[in-house]
């Protein structure tokens, strides 16, 4: 089979000429066969085999050339762009569009990769030193910076991730740290350059409530304070405000406050007609005789252990002999009437027998 | 007006005099029906009917 082919044949006797000499070497076109025909290369092509190459640099007719794979390769993709290429090996120079593989170990250094949609990628290695990803799907990332507006990152630790324009949907660090990110929440809380900071509540920073202010605190459903303000108090308690029933009534005797208190009181005028002058859970005076009362209580007491003390007016000038004394049939006897509401006291002349009226008659019950 | 309670003690005739007090939030009656005795007869009176003269004040004696 030939593998030339000049277009300039000779018959026998044929005159040769110059020109057709020429035809036989300007016409010259070899046949694919001359290829097809080789041995098929046994071993794997290396970046140092050698292929012939026609250097057009030198002009269209340019010479045959000798170039290696290694230099075959890196010339072109110096400033070529190329499609549907299968790049096993480190990707260092370029731009490359369209679909690619790369390798699970390969390191790219410097590149601006505009889109990664396709394929699946499973390298746990891959670094990516100073580049750009735009839109990629990254499983992992463990060194270098990258910088890219949609990137998806399923693992891995990003130093420095920006996001100006895109989303971050899903950001999972289990057990990393993401030592500087801002983010805005949908809520009460934002995280700015990696700091944390809550949105106000309403309330103005300070220190509320004093001895004579008392603090009036809001809080929403949150646990968070709201508002804040303070009110006055009298340091004393306002008048009539301590009743009776918040005295002390500890059983501790120095705290009682309660026992200290008289439950009733009265002060009458008992010579002729009663007359009371002022008391306190008094109903009534009864007059029963001459100097002999009885005190009726309004409100009824506790029981009728209670002690009892008199005042009256002196006998005379500068006289005591006369007392006042709860009513009894003796001095050991027990009192004629001495209940839970009523006392019944009787005045007596210590110089005589017999009862005597008193104009100035102090009965208190405690 | 100054009233009082008039009932039968003993021999005698007991006298309750009312304090302005209880009066204030009670009446008369009410105040008669708890310090008079139970079961005890009793009238209501004018401070002005009681004798100021009390030489004799236990002959004093009850009439209906």
């Amino acid at each position: 089979m030939a593998k030339f082919n000049t277009g300039q044949s000779f018959a026998d006797g044929d005159q040769v000429t110059g020109a057709k000499l020429n035809n036989i070497v300007g016409l010259l076109d070899i046949y694919s066969g001359l290829i097809a025909d080789q041995t098929a290369i046994a071993a794997t092509v290396s970046t140092a085999d050698l292929l012939l190459i026609a250097d057009t640099d030198a002009g269209s007719s340019g010479a045959a050339n000798k170039v290696t794979i290694q230099k075959l390769l890196n010339d072109t993709l110096t400033g070529g762009t190329f499609t549907n290429a299968n790049i096993a090996e480190q990707l260092t120079y370029g731009t490359a569009t369209g679909n690619r593989t790369v390798s699970t170990t390969a390191t790219i250094s410097t590149a601006t990769i505009t889109r990664l949609t396709a394929g699946t990628t499973i390298s746990t290695a891959a670094t990516i030193t100073n580049g750009t990803i735009t839109t990629g799907l990254i499983p992992t990332l463990t060194a270098g910076t990258t910088t890219g507006t949609a990137g998806i990152f399923t693992s891995g630790t990003v130093a420095t991730l920006n996001s100006t324009t895109g989303t971050i949907g899903t950001l999972n660090s289990t057990t990393g740290t993401i030592a500087n990110l801002s983010t805005t929440l949908a809520g009460d809380f934002t995280i700015s350059q990696g700091t944390a900071t809550l949105a106000t509540s309403g309330a103005t920073a300070g220190t509320y409530g004093s001895v004579t202010a008392i603090p009036f605190i809001t809080v929403d459903a949150k646990g968070r304070i709201t508002s804040a303000t303070t009110g006055t108090f009298s340091a004393s308690p306002a008048d009539g405000s301590i009743t009776f029933a918040k005295l002390s009534t500890s059983t501790t005797e120095a705290d009682n406050v309660a026992s200290r208190t008289a439950r009733a009181w009265v002060n009458f005028n008992g010579n002729g007609t009663v007359a009371i002058n002022s008391d306190f859970n008094v109903s009534s005076i009864t007059d029963n005789n001459i100097g002999d009362y009885t005190v009726n209580f309004s409100t009824a007491l506790a029981n009728a252990n209670y002690a009892v003390s008199f005042g009256i007016n002196s006998y005379a000038a500068n006289n005591t002999a006369i007392q006042c004394c709860v009513h009894s049939p003796s001095e050991v006897g027990t009192p004629t009437l001495k209940t839970d509401s009523q006392l019944r006291i009787a005045i007596g002349n210590g110089g005589s027998t017999g009862n005597v009226d008193n104009s100035n008659v102090s009965v208190i019950i405690l | 007006m100054n009233k009082k309670i008039i009932y039968p003690a003993g021999e005698g005739v007991a006298i309750i005099t009312p304090t302005p007090s209880y009066l204030l939030i009670h009446t008369i009656e009410e105040l008669a029906s708890k310090d008079v005795p139970a079961g005890k007869p009793f009238k209501i009176v004018d401070a002005s009917e009681i004798p100021s003269d009390r030489t004799f004040r236990n002959a004093w004696e009850y009439q209906e």
